[in-house]
């Protein structure tokens, strides 16, 4: 704890001091700036995806064409049913994002709110807040989300709601710590002391503190839903198949990779860059918030 | 800290006595409120596995019957409700459950027909093995090349290391494991199937041959996470005075790096690893399914798609138990490694 109130206030100025220098710092650094790199390439493939631009339809079928190799007509190949899969790469591309999206903007809300919760008023709202993210901690993630699509249905909102589900205990745990410390702060003691409400106290004061660790934490867990999701779907949980999703597309691509490798390998691909993507930039975004662990 | 540790000393030898009896009690009692937690917690998971099972549509006259279970007449299905034991009020089949659980008795399986104790019985070696050997994998290369790469930042060593740790974090065991498959097929015609699994009792060799390339998935990932931890701890430590102060008086850098700094560095790793078991639990599921093998994990995917309620709720609560297991043991291995914690 004592190690949490030295750096804490550190992260705080460092976020409040320049948010260009911020930036700046997040592209000086190798990983920070691969990152960067990465999500962007990945970024522009799901929106011209969705803006039309893609070779083929990717739920066009063409029989005449199956399993065809990468050429200059079909750069990825065709698949069993003669899919383009460099269009249904940019398909699955859009799906993992938009699904990764919506389940960390669920858990870095639940969580912010619990952690905060905790973390401020402490007590029992804090006991009973930490046991409930110890008990869904106690469940495998992945066993969690299992439940929950095979409740709630497939589809991709369903997937995105059991994974923010099963990663809200560990924005609960990552938001207390802090919030803990900078309840106890000079300039919170002094809030109160002037009489801000309580509201005020928690948007304007508590609220930016935690901003730092928030945006790394959102970061990382964008790279561990991308992850999940993809999980889910390679186990037939996600949306049914003629969606095209990363995770079926390599699920189907094993059991044919002997004769057509690229049906599993750029679906792969994209997976593992949409994940390290996520990673490298939290990485050099914390690297960037606290000096302190820079080069570490 | 050799300093803060001497000036402590005299006043321990002093209270000698005392000390280490209530010393003994406190890590007694330490022991004994997460033993509490932890039975707190499986209840709390068993009310939760309970209730999610419950609210989910279908139960197992819609599951054992499908479409046709639209045909029953009222009579029918009151009955069929009646011996499936799903009739009652929710919290009377929660004692009921509850009550029969703590007899060692988890139900019948309504896929199989078997009691979800034998299946679990059987599975459960198989997930233990694979469990085990994981971690062992992601252990030895971990921390072993974490080590190597603390010894010598940022020379080509701790370069390929950090590239390799990344890779190992990017890449999900669904991936890692779908390409093995593909590479053991295409190489050595060899594919993973459920038939003649061996256990480690029957044929050894090859039921070493069936783990070894599971284990490896999902090692790898788990070597990632607890690489970069022991990295970045070792070289937190690497910082430290007593470290230079150990160089300082010439003793040989292998002994440094391997007592000094590594034994220091254990708690973050230690913390590491338990972390990883969890997900580890997790990706049994995932790499089961991929190299077939007859463990809890696929048990547990083939009881939650099929509506088995009693097996599905038996499975998680292993599942819960081992991670808490695990967990307590982690807690329990923070004192033995760091004669600070025992106090």
């Amino acid at each position: 704890m004592a190690q949490l109130a030295a750096t804490e206030p550190l992260v705080v100025t460092n976020l409040g001091a320049s948010r260009r220098s911020l930036a700046a710092r997040l592209w000086s650094q190798p990983s920070g700036r691969a990152g960067l790199i990465i999500l962007a390439v990945m970024v522009l493939a799901g929106l011209a995806s969705l803006a039309g631009l893609v070779p083929d339809n990717p739920d066009a079928q063409n029989p005449a064409a199956t399993l065809r190799g990468p050429s200059a007509a079909h750069l990825f190949g065709t698949d069993q049913y003669g899919r383009d899969v460099l269009s249904r790469v940019m398909a699955g591309t859009v799906l993992s994002l938009q699904t990764a999206l919506l389940a960390v903007a669920i858990c870095a809300v639940l969580g912010t709110l619990g952690g905060v919760a905790a973390g401020y008023f402490g007590g029992v709202i804090s006991s009973i807040v930490t046991s409930v993210a110890d008990l869904i901690f106690a469940i495998p993630s992945i066993l969690l989300a299992l439940a929950i699509v095979s409740g709630l249905g497939a589809g991709w909102q369903n997937t995105a709601i059991a994974v923010g589900i099963s990663y809200t205990p560990i924005f609960i745990r990552v938001v207390r710590g802090p919030v803990l410390a900078i309840r106890n702060a000079d300039y919170v003691k002094a809030a109160r002391v002037l009489g801000f409400s309580r509201r005020r106290i928690l948007l304007r004061h508590v609220l930016p503190g935690v901003g730092g660790v928030l945006a790394v934490q959102v970061t990382l867990a964008l790279g561990w839903a991308v992850l999940i999701e993809a999980s889910l779907d390679f186990l037939g949980l996600g949306p049914p198949p003629p969606a095209a999703t990363l995770g079926l597309m390599v699920s189907d691509g094993t059991n044919i990779a002997g004769i057509a490798w690229w049906t599993l390998a750029f679906p792969a691909i994209a997976v593992v860059l949409l994940v390290l993507g996520f990673t490298l930039t939290g990485d050099g975004l914390r690297d960037a918030l606290d000096p302190s662990t820079a080069n570490s | 800290m050799t300093v803060e540790q001497a000036g402590a000393r005299p006043v321990a030898g002093r209270l000698a006595a005392g000390p280490t009896a209530s010393r003994g009690q406190a890590l007694a009692l330490r022991i004994a409120t997460r033993l509490g937690k932890a039975v707190l917690t499986l209840v709390g998971v068993a009310i939760v596995v309970f209730v999610v099972l419950r609210i989910l549509p279908g139960n197992q006259i819609t599951a054992s019957l499908g479409v046709n279970a639209g045909l029953l007449t009222k009579a029918q299905y009151a009955d069929l409700a009646h011996f499936y034991g799903i009739g009652k009020p929710l919290p009377q089949q929660f004692a009921q459950w509850a009550g029969a659980l703590l007899h060692g008795n988890m139900g019948v399986s309504d896929q199989s027909g078997r009691t979800v104790t034998s299946l679990i019985g059987a599975a459960l070696p198989v997930t233990l093995e694979l469990a085990v050997a994981a971690m062992l994998i992601g252990l030895v290369l971990g921390v072993g090349a974490g080590a190597v790469a603390a010894a010598a930042p940022g020379r080509p060593a701790d370069r390929a290391a950090r590239v390799v740790a990344l890779a190992g974090l990017g890449v999900p065991s669904f991936v890692i494991g779908s390409g093995l498959v593909a590479v053991l097929a295409a190489v050595f015609h060899y594919f993973p199937s459920s038939e003649g699994f061996a256990s480690l009792a029957s044929d050894p060799w090859l039921n070493i041959q069936q783990i070894f390339w599971p284990a490896l998935t999902l090692g790898l990932g788990i070597g990632a996470a607890i690489l970069r931890t022991t990295r970045g701890a070792m070289l937190d430590v690497a910082k430290q005075g007593f470290v230079r102060a150990a160089r300082g008086r010439g003793l040989q850098p292998r002994l440094v790096i391997i007592k000094h700094v590594l034994r220091n560095a254990m708690i973050p790793i230690l913390t590491m690893s338990g972390i990883q078991f969890g997900y580890l639990l997790g990706g049994t599921v995932v790499v089961e399914q991929i190299f077939v093998l007859p463990g809890l994990g696929r048990l547990l995917l083939t009881s939650v798609t099929g509506a088995d309620y009693a097996v599905a709720q038996g499975v998680t609560l292993v599942f819960a138990l081992g991670f808490i297991l695990v967990n307590l043991l982690t807690d329990v291995l923070y004192a033995v490694v760091d004669p600070r914690l025992r106090a």
